[in-house]
């Protein structure tokens, strides 16, 4: 799996975690003002333009101002599962 | 080409253009419309905001019940939003979770279920643990049911709620119908709300927190052990203190605090009566592992509306006031006895001289005179003592210091007992060093602390020397101190013991009473405060029973040179014009 489609994974499922927590069409609503991003009604990344890792940024930024830390743990349980992008992602996050 | 056809292109083509103008106008009008009302909307939203998070302030005070915050929330959507039910989650003792739900629009039971299915599984994630259903306990509570409506979800979002980074509980908004879906811009502002009444509760909470650590400090630092519970009897505060009393582990729980007293001390019952008086309960004292304590149990009350809060429980450690209360009764007695013992000796010589007197030649008569007089003497000599402690006390114990040869008064009181040394077969010596510079002392006070030390010596040595020195004090090279140092090869005592010879209370009667010898036990307290108030230091050393016993005194070097006037007001442990005469009053220092 390249990095790319690792990061497609993680941000799908991280999408569709965040609309468990908020409800479909809020996380959704989010997800698709992301610059870059383009999902399906269920979270899927269907493609992205420019750097996976910050649209992943950008879409953790805009939950955490709905609901603080709490995203970011979700977020970490995520990354465990993808030790490649973990270190990456964790290393650069501003 | 006819006239007519040109005048009818010309208004063909006005017409035309009127028609692109009116539908540029138009559409200029309507974008100007949805942006109005866009601006209408926004306006509305922030108006709300402030609406509830002034609600939220007023009503709580943004108060750490975070259910209060919550349920403001949640009543006021109907304020910006269609909805059918609006509903809230949250984690109660234990594993309970509560669920209640104003229901706006009738809908089915099931619709109902669906709503806290979605809410469980939000929370759940933003618990970061797995929630049952089982575990909630439903509250439903407006319009009534109808089964024959909606039974499904059409739309909803779930606003997290999180205090001091923690998630407290969710609120949830649903619909049934088809007018609204919401999303983030109808739903932003909630989120707003949430997080900013959640950040004004975790700044309150710091301020709580802080000062309540500043309490738990004060608390911890407590020479008292101190419990307290709440209404329900659940351990709210124990002090590292108490744990130490008690002898439990660090954390204990209330079980076990109950449990170390038990047999000594009903805590529960008494607690359970303190609720019931409004007076504290002063309990008798009692004694936990051999330290006495007296126990006060206490409502804590609300400030504004004197509710109970809770209850307060203090273990005060009495034993040291027990222990001097014991020492005054002991010393109390002795001194009642070392008065009787000596008048009932006079009057029992009276007496009998007083029926044998016709009998009596002169010599026997002169003999029991002069055990009258010895004995009398003795007396008075205790007396004196404790008039003397009774004005150190009273801080009416004058000691008036002055410039002075120190070899003198030292060398008189030397001389002094050296017929009773004799008479005891004891080698007495005194040496003074030379080139002695003169010391700032009470001349007449010096010679009762010389008799109280020589006096001590000669009692408890039987046989060997008692020697008197006196010399400068050095310290790095340069006199500080006349040092006077009076040693004997007596009974000596252990150097634990030491320190309790110049307390008013702790005598040292067993070496005294070995001795054979009777005294008010006063002197080196006396001595002591006399001491002290010329800036001098006295102390005792000993290697231990039957080596001997040292003590020292030290007098303040008399300073020459020195400007008198400025001197003269200094207080005790300063020390006066060597001109001047003051009159220091000892009782400060004087505590032993």
């Amino acid at each position: 799996m390249t990095e790319g489609e690792d990061y497609k994974e993680i941000i799908a499922e991280f999408i569709q975690g965040q609309m468990t927590i908020f409800g479909p069409t809020v996380a959704h609503d989010i997800a698709i003002r992301i610059n870059g991003l383009v999902v399906d009604d269920y979270g899927k990344v269907k493609e992205f333009a420019g750097s996976p890792k910050e649209i992943l940024q950008s879409l953790e930024q805009k939950y955490t101002e709905l609901a603080g830390e709490v995203v970011h743990r979700n977020l970490l349980v995520i990354l465990h599962d993808h030790p490649l992008v973990e270190a990456g992602y964790l290393n650069t996050r501003v | 080409m006819s006239t007519n056809l040109i005048v009818e292109g010309i208004l063909a083509i006005f017409t035309l253009l009127g028609a692109v103008m009116f539908l540029v106008t138009r559409r200029r009008l309507s974008a100007e419309i949805v942006k109005t009302k866009r601006h209408e909307d926004e306006l509305a939203r922030k108006v709300y905001e402030k609406e509830v998070l002034r609600e939220i302030s007023e009503r709580t005070g943004y108060s750490l019940d975070p259910v209060k915050i919550i349920e403001i929330i949640s009543g006021s959507v109907g304020n910006l939003l269609p909805y059918s039910t609006v509903s809230y989650m949250f984690a109660g003792h234990g594993d309970a979770i509560t669920f209640s739900c104003r229901v706006n629009e009738p809908v089915a039971k099931a619709f109902i279920r669906d709503v806290k299915v979605r809410m469980l599984a939000s929370f759940s994630r933003i618990l970061e643990k797995p929630l049952v259903e089982a575990d909630v306990d439903d509250a439903v509570f407006g319009v009534i049911l109808d089964e024959k409506a909606a039974d499904k979800v059409r739309s909803f979002f779930n606003i997290p709620i999180i205090i001091a980074k923690k998630p407290i509980g969710v609120i949830n908004v649903a619909t049934a119908g088809d007018a609204v879906v919401y999303g983030i811009d109808n739903a932003e502002v909630f989120y707003s709300i949430a997080r900013q009444a959640g950040e004004a509760v975790f700044k309150l909470h710091e301020v709580l927190e802080t000062e309540k650590a500043k309490l738990l400090r004060a608390v911890e630092s407590l020479a008292d052990g101190i419990l307290m519970v709440d209404t329900n009897y659940q351990l709210v505060l124990v002090n590292k203190k108490l744990t130490e009393i008690l002898g439990t582990i660090a954390e204990p729980t209330l079980f076990d605090i109950v449990n170390a007293l038990s047999g000594k001390f009903d805590l529960r019952g008494k607690m359970e009566n303190a609720v019931k008086t409004e007076m504290p309960t002063v309990a008798e004292e009692i004694a936990i592992r051999d330290k006495a304590f007296q126990i006060l149990v206490s409502r804590v009350l609300d400030r504004d509306n004197k509710k109970t809060l809770g209850i307060v429980v203090l273990f005060h450690d009495i034993t040291d006031s027990k222990s001097i209360e014991k020492l005054r009764r002991e010393f109390t007695a002795m001194m009642v006895h070392e008065l009787r013992s000596p008048i009932t000796s006079i009057k029992a010589t009276i007496e009998m001289v007083q029926d044998d007197l016709a009998k009596m030649n002169t010599e026997e008569l002169r003999r029991n005179l002069a055990l009258v007089d010895s004995t009398s003497a003795a007396m008075l000599e205790v007396v004196n003592d404790l008039l003397d402690v009774a004005k150190l006390e009273a801080g009416k114990f004058d000691v008036v210091c002055d410039k002075s040869k120190v070899a003198e008064p030292i060398a008189e009181r030397v001389e002094a007992v050296r017929a009773m040394a004799q008479k005891k077969n004891l080698k007495l010596t005194c040496t003074v060093e030379d080139n002695l510079p003169d010391g700032y002392f009470d001349k007449i006070r010096i010679k009762q602390v010389l008799n109280n030390l020589l006096s001590n010596a000669m009692k408890f040595t039987d046989r060997g020397e008692i020697s008197v020195t006196v010399k400068k004090e050095m310290v790095g090279g340069l006199p500080v101190d006349i040092l006077v140092s009076v040693k004997d090869t007596g009974i000596g005592i252990e150097p634990d013991q030491i320190n309790g010879l110049f307390s008013k209370f702790k005598q040292l009667r067993a070496g005294r009473n070995n001795a054979g010898l009777k005294s008010s036990g006063l002197g080196l307290f006396i001595a002591k405060g006399i001491v002290s108030a010329w800036g001098g230091k006295i102390w005792g050393e000993s290697q231990g029973t039957g080596m001997g016993t040292t003590f020292h005194f030290t007098i303040p070097i008399a300073k020459d040179d020195k400007p008198q006037a400025e001197e003269d007001v200094q207080p005790v442990v300063g020390q006066p014009s060597a001109v001047s005469r003051p009159t220091v009053s000892i009782n400060k220092v004087a505590q032993a």
